[in-house]
């Protein structure tokens, strides 16, 4: 499939301030980003119509997953809370405190009855959407540093840290799979197939791991990686890799060869903090910090 | 004299100091001066206090210038005083108001009054029986133990008693129509004024119970004297009301009655003058009935004039002692503790039982009657009394002693210390001494137990490899692989205790340890130890390799050590010593450990994995519908557990069996369900669990035969049990 190239600006006025995460939901008929303005906005991306607003972040707002029945969607920000919305109501379904810094990354589990949240203070919690339970089901202490990223695939909860490991908690197995990356990790995206996890760290590298066997499939460089948090993710069915940089450009290579596709510029000079690829069409959607976000599409 | 050491003493104040002598210089004072006897307390007395048993202060309010003194002094209660009303009128006269001891004494008063009162015997007994009583006294005061003759007997008979007489000075008698002087009769003992009684109580003699701030005044030591002071009554018990205070005062002595005076111990019984009646305990009045009719004899058959005389004196003309009531015979010569006493038997003592033998002595050596012979034959030449007087030689020795008990004697045959010593050591006994008759000096080896003496001079260095504390193989090993190696002040030390390490995992021979072991007296070679230190050394290794062990699991994770920074590898968890990662030292850019090195070349693979056990919570399982881990299987290298499968599966089979009911129970949403199941297909090959039919509860009952025999009639009649 092509490469989404064309991109324009949403007109939304929402969002003031660095939009810091961008998120599609499981069809790919909404997005949901929220910024350092404390506002989750829901829109449509084809039509750059606002849906709906979310306001009650105390602080900015770090990361949001969608359900996978998108109904509810959880978010996570700088008040070191994670709230669990409702879609439709626009209200707080719950609320989950007990990180002791800022929470940087949330995640959903398959059936949306576990989230995961993962820290400034190290520490990744587990929560129980079901029970009433004010305590997480459990903790993940095992790293050293900041929690920067982390995803739910299956029965695996895969943490990326700025300790510059990535660790891979195999619910089935019982086991703990760290791999060193050597550099602080900041993005964690796992592929489709499950073989591999793609790594995204601060000596502006990606590299593409074998979860099996902890070696290094591809290394994807190009784009400037030093000092933020920048998502990458995969597209169009794991062919293309995509990140965004801090020199305003979005990079794309190709996952096998691991050559550089298209440098699209975009978003100015600015760091684009957050890129996400549609579910299925030939879409993505990018966010800096400049305030603006970007859909790109083919046409 | 000490004058001039007065200012060294703090118990006088400042004031009364006397300035200094000019020879100060000279002299050298030592010591606190011992202060005048009218200064005899402790404290001067601004610096008394008064406080009663409950720490409170006493003289308080109107004492000290304030207001009421009630409630500590006694005068109202917790709750307050309020006065009492008093209402008189011409036609309704008020009452006089009885006092009540209550009124005047107060706890202290009270427990004063308790303390000094005393049982006191009174009836004395009938006459008949005292003679009977008198010898039986004598009998049991000169009783020995039984089958032997008691000391006092031989004395009494080396003074020319004979046992029926009784005891006295000799009466002149006539008999047979001479007069000839006679010991007493037996029953007629002129013991006038000495008790057979029995001294019941826990006191000294001359022990008066009257005598203020004796530390012993506050004894309960049962039963009290057996005879009271005289003077000292209190038959009733409101006998003494607080009016005796007024009585009290000892000659012009201001005593505060009050007072609780300290421990006085430079004080002499008696030294206050003893009244015969009325020196008795401040607070009880003495009727002076009562006093006559104790301070002579309660009997009243003795208050007779014609043994006034002898009763008040003992036969020497000497009063008697303190409290010591002298009574006539015949009289209350039976003390009415001894007859009212339930006389006990002895003991009975077995046949074999010879008094006044060691009960130490060796088990082994049977008591036969040649043994008791000897040894009553040896007893009574060393217990009579003329070998008493015998040189010391002449008794048994100790060697003999040990031979008659039949003790192990083969260690002392007849050794003495010089049998030891070397002639050169025993010339200089002699010299230093002086004395040139000692015996020759034989240098024999001691039969001390350590191997080391036993060749002396000689070290036999297999002896002494014998003696090297065993450390167990696996420990030593441990010990040696730990990071951490002690003494490190020392590197002499920290050697020799490497060496001890390796000589005890096996890693090097035991001989080599011998290498820092002295050979000879002779050899002061530096870097050797003696003997003994060498042995010590040993030990304190022995015991520091249990304690220098390196880190284990979790304790490890918290500690890093610094120079040693071991690689951390690829397979399963617990290996010591794992050295963290962390921000920092990516910052700094630490680059010199392996996996760190292997990530920044890119070489990412076993070096930079690191695979542990995460144990999952089982809610968390159940919410990600996936089966617990089972922990063992995972411990053992990832391998397949193949022992444990049918355990495993079970476990599976059973946990999943639980979420499927559980899930089915809390109306989770079929998707999860049709998930479990889905899984449940998967994984549960084998056995099948129906969840419909549970066979343990619906199985037919038991044969009717079967239940009649377990639970139905029987003969035996505990039905209703």
């Amino acid at each position: 499939m092509p490469f989404p190239v064309y991109s324009r600006k949403v007109p939304l006025n929402e969002h003031v301030g660095p939009v810091h995460v961008v998120a599609y939901n499981t069809t790919g008929q909404y997005v949901l980003s929220g910024g350092q303005d404390r506002k989750i906005i829901l829109w449509n991306p084809n039509s750059s119509k606002l849906v709906k607003s979310y306001i009650a972040h105390g602080y900015e707002v770090l990361d949001i997953a969608v359900s996978y029945d998108n109904s509810k969607f959880v978010s996570c920000g700088g008040d070191r809370t994670i709230y669990l919305w409702d879609v439709t109501s626009g209200s707080t379904t719950r609320r989950f405190s007990g990180h002791m810094s800022r929470v940087n990354t949330v995640d959903f589990n398959a059936d949306a009855s576990v989230i995961a949240s993962g820290s400034y203070d190290a520490k990744v919690r587990l929560w129980d959407t079901k029970s009433s339970s004010q305590r997480p089901i459990q903790l993940l202490e095992e790293a050293k540093d900041s929690i920067s990223t982390l995803q739910i695939v299956g029965s695996q909860i895969i943490t990326g840290s700025v300790d510059g490991y990535v660790r891979v908690y195999d619910l089935r197995m019982g086991q703990l799979f760290e791999d060193l990356i050597g550099y602080p990790v900041t993005s964690i995206k796992d592929s489709t197939d499950g073989a591999c996890v793609l790594v995204s760290s601060l000596d502006s590298m990606i590299r593409l791991m074998d979860k099996s066997n902890g070696t290094m499939l591809q290394s994807f460089k190009g784009h400037l990686n030093k000092e933020y948090r920048i998502r990458s993710c995969f597209g169009d069915n794991d062919v293309y890799v995509i990140s965004g940089s801090e020199d305003g450009k979005v990079y794309a290579w190709d996952m096998l060869s691991g050559r550089v596709v298209h440098e699209l510029k975009g978003h100015g000079e600015k760091v684009i903090s957050c890129v996400a690829y549609h579910p299925k069409n030939p879409q993505m959607v990018s966010c800096g910090t400049d305030g603006s976000i970007q859909v790109w599409d083919c046409s | 004299m000490f004058a001039d050491s007065i200012k060294m003493s703090r118990k006088r104040p400042l004031s009364t100091a006397h300035p200094a002598s000019t020879n100060d210089a000279d002299s050298i004072f030592l010591g606190t001066p011992i202060l005048d006897a009218d200064q005899n307390t402790f404290a001067p007395v601004w610096r008394q206090e008064a406080r009663d048993e409950r720490g409170r202060k006493r003289f308080h309010g109107a004492f000290t210038g304030g207001f009421s003194a009630g409630y500590f002094n006694t005068v109202g209660s917790k709750d307050g005083w309020t006065p009492s009303t008093f209402k008189s009128s011409r036609t309704e006269r008020a009452e006089k108001k009885a006092l009540r001891p209550e009124d005047f004494m107060d706890e202290e008063d009270f427990a004063e009054q308790r303390a000094d009162e005393r049982l006191v015997a009174l009836a004395p007994l009938s006459a008949s029986t005292s003679s009977k009583v008198v010898e039986a006294g004598i009998q049991d005061i000169l009783r020995g133990a039984p089958g032997v003759e008691s000391v006092g007997y031989e004395l009494l008979k080396k003074m020319g008693w004979k046992p029926g007489f009784g005891i006295g000075a000799l009466k002149s008698q006539v008999v047979a129509g001479r007069k000839v002087m006679m010991p007493p009769r037996a029953d007629e003992t002129a013991m006038s004024g000495v008790r057979l009684t029995r001294k019941n109580n826990t006191h000294g003699l001359g022990y008066d119970n009257n005598v203020p701030s004796m530390p012993l005044s506050d004894d309960t030591g049962g039963v009290r004297g057996a005879w009271p002071a005289p003077g000292s009554i209190s038959t009733k018990k409101n006998n003494g009301i607080g009016v005796g205070v007024v009585n009290e005062y000892d000659d012009g002595d201001e005593e505060d009655p009050y007072e609780i005076k300290p421990i006085a111990y430079d004080r002499v019984l008696g030294s206050k003058k003893q009244k015969a009646l009325g020196s008795a305990s401040k607070h009880t009045f003495v009727s002076k009935n009562k006093a006559k009719l104790f301070s002579v004899s309660s009997n009243s058959a003795a208050t007779s004039a014609t043994t006034t005389s002898k009763l008040k004196r003992c036969h020497d003309g000497r009063l008697p002692l303190l409290s010591f009531v002298l009574i006539i015979s015949g009289s209350l010569t039976s003390s009415s503790m001894l007859t009212k006493e339930k006389e006990y038997a002895p003991p009975s003592i077995p046949e074999t039982y010879i008094p006044g033998i060691l009960v130490m002595h060796d088990p082994k050596t049977l008591i036969t009657p040649e043994f008791v012979a000897e040894f009553e034959k040896s007893r009574k030449s060393s217990s009579s009394l003329q070998s008493s007087s015998a040189p010391y030689q002449e008794r048994l020795s100790a060697s003999e002693r040990s031979r008659i008990l039949g003790s192990a004697q083969d260690h002392l045959q007849g050794k003495s210390v010089f049998d030891y010593m070397t002639p050169a050591q025993r010339d200089r006994l002699a010299k230093v001494t002086g004395n040139q008759q000692l015996p020759p000096a034989k240098s024999e080896v001691g039969p001390s137990s350590t191997p080391l003496e036993r060749n002396s001079g000689e070290r036999n260095e297999a002896a002494l490899l014998e003696l090297v504390p065993a450390l167990d193989k696996h420990q030593a090993s441990t010990a040696l692989s730990a990071g951490f190696m002690p003494y490190a002040d020392d590197t002499e030390k920290r050697t020799r205790y490497i060496i001890y390490l390796e000589s005890q995992s096996g890693t090097r021979a035991v001989s080599d340890l011998l290498a820092f072991s002295k050979s000879g007296d002779a050899d002061n070679t530096p870097g050797k130890l003696k003997v003994e230190d060498w042995m010590r050394e040993l030990k304190e290794f022995n015991k520091a390799a249990g304690l220098f062990r390196p880190l284990k699991g979790m304790l490890a994770n918290r500690f890093t050590s610094s120079a040693n920074v071991s690689t951390t590898k690829t397979s399963v968890v617990e290996d010591d010593n794992t050295v963290l990662l962390h921000g920092a030292d990516l910052k700094n850019g630490l680059r010199d450990r392996e996996d760190m090195s292997a990530a920044t070349m890119g070489m990412y693979g076993p070096l930079t994995r690191r695979v542990s056990i995460w144990a999952p919570s089982s809610l968390l399982c159940k919410r990600f519908g996936v089966r617990v881990p089972n922990m063992s299987a995972v411990n053992e290298s990832g391998a397949s557990a193949e022992l444990k499968a049918s355990a495993r599966e079970r476990l599976e089979l059973l946990s999943h069996h639980k979420l499927l009911n559980i899930a089915k129970d809390a109306d989770v949403s079929e998707e999860v369900t049709k998930r479990l199941e889905v899984q449940n297909v998967n994984a549960g090959g084998g056995s099948k669990i129906n969840a419909e039919v549970n066979e343990a509860l619906e199985q037919t009952k038991a044969p009717r035969d079967l239940f009649l025999a377990v639970f139905g009639d029987s003969d035996v009649e505990d039905e209703n049990v």
